[in-house]
């Protein structure tokens, strides 16, 4: 009997310090979540392959699950497209840019989504 | 006596399957093109009477005065121009949508002018008024006001952006009334991709404009030198993508030319399923087949009696730009009874009863109206340099191939037929965009073919105008060999360039006599990837003309030799 309890207290014991130690890891080393705001007022095609490479570094990441992309916004002045699950880089490398950018707007999703990423061209 | 009966009917069945397999099927533009070529194009004796490089260079391509048609070609409702010393006759040039008399829900002007008249109201010199309605689209209005080839006393455009032109071109206005009727700019959405963008909140201009840069909406547009609401939806579009939206500043010439703006039209032309000269066209299309397009450029009082057509009574809208007001001008060279006895037709259009039959018409006084939240009117300078912009730029990086397919039978030589579309044929060629492919084929007893597509250019215009100087009128109709001719050098042209734009304009005073049927080519009409313009030009057969634009969503235009400069002026301005 005293055997049994002792047995249940320690396998008991070990299960709950197992469940800190795997909380703490995930707390502690947490992937990052982020929502990218992509700015696609007009830019020049050679500047927009630079942005669309750092969306590619961004979308690897996150495949590689150091870093999860929770939404990705793509903007100009004259409107916005969110993507709930993040499109594959060649989307955003094939995509027409236009417009003005709009530092409203910008402020807007930066303010509604707690951590973004900006990528824009200039 | 059974195992005969077995044998003879599974011999008719192994011939029937044989003859199945034989047979050609066209489904696929590659199936098209081979049954074309192997199939029909034998069939012909086509001639080739090409131009040399000689005769080219020797022609020299004479002043081209203007193509502006003359006002009197267009319907006069209400009053005629009289001698009478006790009456005052004053004539308004009105925009379409309000003054067609052979549409019910397109006369409101027309029933408004005739009640006015029947009043007999008089000026206080105690002559009595009466007034004459001409309907003359908006844009051709203006053309014919700048260019002076008429003297109205009146002038109702759709919108205040055509009287910014005349304004523009110094034409000398006076203000009579700043709106005879209550009308709006709309987007017409079919009501599940309306349906689809209410999912992400309220569906507004924004929402739709975005929705359409982003690739997920082809609409129906129509040619902004002619259509209201076609040069209001290219100013506000041009507007928004210069950032005004946000500082209500009006829209500047310098601004069209940097690359924020140029990019927004360019991304807006990709998802241009068709141009049209005007919207009643789209909506013909539409009216037949309603998967066409997503969403046209029109008016709200046409989308009222659209909404009552079966297939389309859920059809939504989201209202845009500058109001459609129908404001009233009148002229300086007007006497001082004219302009009496226009200030007192309108204070009649504008009177409470003849709003209510406006009204009972589609034109309604909607919130959008009510809240004169819209764009500042641009200068008539802003307007001129968007129309310009839009011919330039309207082809996206696209090359436009068109075939010309003109008939030259015999009967072509009655009324002048075949001079009149001589002429327009080289007023219209200088609407062409450097660059876009013209070819020319003929057809009398058999097909001719004188002009091969090529980049158009200085070179190609001075071809084009020895080939139309050299046409002659004699032969029967071999209407539909010569349709082969052109598809087979328009679907050669598309093997090589994929996303070109092919069209096949096909002009033709009669009934096909001669050659191939229209049975034994619809279906490769229909998997050509080329869509036809049939101008019907004299005693033709209609519905199969109507049937040759059905296959691929097009609409017959009707030709007359009074009317054909400025008919082929528009379809070369809107797709070439």
């Amino acid at each position: 009997m005293n055997l049994n309890t002792r047995l249940l207290k320690t396998l008991g014991f070990s299960w709950l310090a197992f469940l800190i130690t795997g909380l703490l890891i995930s707390w502690f080393f947490a992937i990052p979540t982020i929502t990218v705001l992509i700015d696609r007022s007009y830019c020049p095609p050679d500047q927009w392959q630079q942005v669309s490479q750092t969306y590619t570094n961004l979308y690897r990441q996150h495949q590689r699950r150091q870093l999860r992309l929770q939404t990705v916004i793509l903007f100009s002045n004259l409107g916005q497209d969110v993507f709930v699950s993040p499109p594959m880089p060649a989307v955003i490398q094939t995509l027409s840019t236009y417009g003005h950018s709009d530092k409203q707007r910008q402020t807007e999703l930066q303010k509604a989504y707690s951590k973004t990423q900006l990528l824009d061209c200039r | 006596m059974k195992k005969l009966h077995f044998k003879f009917w599974l011999a008719i069945g192994l011939c029937l399957s044989l003859l199945w397999a034989c047979s050609p099927s066209i489904d696929s533009f590659e199936s098209a093109d081979r049954y074309l070529r192997e199939q029909l194009l034998p069939k012909i004796q086509v001639e080739s009477q090409t131009i040399n490089d000689t005769e080219t260079y020797n022609i020299e391509i004479p002043p081209l005065t203007d193509s502006v048609p003359d006002p009197n070609t267009f319907p006069l409702y209400g009053a005629k121009p009289t001698d009478d010393p006790n009456i005052v006759y004053v004539e308004i040039y009105s925009s379409a949508e309000k003054a067609n008399g052979e549409r019910q829900d397109e006369r409101w002007l027309i029933d408004v002018v005739e009640q006015f008249n029947q009043q007999r109201q008089t000026l206080s010199s105690g002559e009595v008024i009466q007034v004459g309605i001409r309907n003359i689209p908006s844009g051709l209005g203006a053309q014919i006001l700048a260019a002076k080839k008429g003297e109205p006393a009146g002038y109702t455009p759709a919108n205040d952006l055509w009287v910014e032109i005349l304004k523009a071109e110094g034409v000398p206005l006076q203000p009579i009334a700043p709106a005879l009727v209550s009308n709006q700019a709309i987007f017409a959405i079919q009501p599940q991709v309306y349906a689809a963008l209410g999912q992400g909140g309220k569906v507004t201009f924004d929402r739709v404009l975005n929705t359409i840069l982003a690739g997920q909406i082809k609409v129906g547009y129509s040619n902004p030198y002619i259509a209201s609401s076609a040069l209001n939806f290219l100013y506000t579009l041009l507007w928004r993508s210069a950032g005004h939206a946000q500082d209500g500043k009006p829209l500047t010439v310098a601004e069209l030319e940097s690359p924020q703006t140029s990019s927004a039209f360019s991304t807006f032309q990709k998802q241009i399923a068709l141009t049209t000269p005007t919207y009643l066209d789209l909506k013909q299309i539409w009216l037949r087949d309603p998967q066409t397009f997503q969403a046209i450029v029109m008016a709200y009082q046409s989308y009222v009696t659209l909404k009552k057509q079966p297939g389309f009574e859920q059809l939504a809208y989201v209202p845009f730009g500058v109001p459609e007001v129908s404001p009233l001008v009148g002229f300086e060279w007007n006497t001082a009874s004219e302009r009496e006895a226009l200030q007192a037709f309108a204070k009649f259009a504008t009177s409470a009863p003849m709003q209510q039959l406006a009204e009972q018409q589609g034109y309604e006084q909607t919130e959008y109206l009510k809240q004169g939240e819209f764009p500042p009117i641009p200068s008539g300078e802003v307007l001129k340099a968007a129309q310009t912009f839009w011919k330039q730029r309207k082809d996206g990086g696209k090359t436009v191939y068109m075939e010309l397919v003109i008939d030259t039978s015999g009967s072509m030589e009655q009324n002048g037929r075949l001079k009149a579309v001589q002429d327009a044929l080289r007023f219209a060629s200088q609407q062409i965009n450097a660059g876009n492919q013209i070819g020319l084929v003929t057809f009398g007893d058999r097909p001719i073919r004188r002009i091969a597509l090529a980049p158009f250019n200085m070179s190609e215009q001075k071809r084009l105008f020895v080939a139309i100087n050299q046409l002659q009128a004699n032969g029967a109709t071999a209407l539909y060999d010569g349709v082969a001719v052109g598809l087979a050098d328009l679907m050669e042209k598309q093997k090589t360039d994929p996303e070109g734009q092919f069209y096949l304009l096909l002009l033709t005073d009669g009934e096909r006599t001669d050659g191939l049927e229209f049975e034994q080519i619809k279906d490769v009409i229909q998997h050509s990837g080329v869509r036809i313009y049939p101008i019907a030009y004299g005693e033709v057969n209609q519905q199969e003309l109507e049937a040759i634009a059905a296959i691929r969503e097009g609409t017959v235009y009707e030709g007359t030799p009074e009317k054909v400069q400025i008919l082929l002026k528009d379809l070369f301005q809107t797709n070439l």
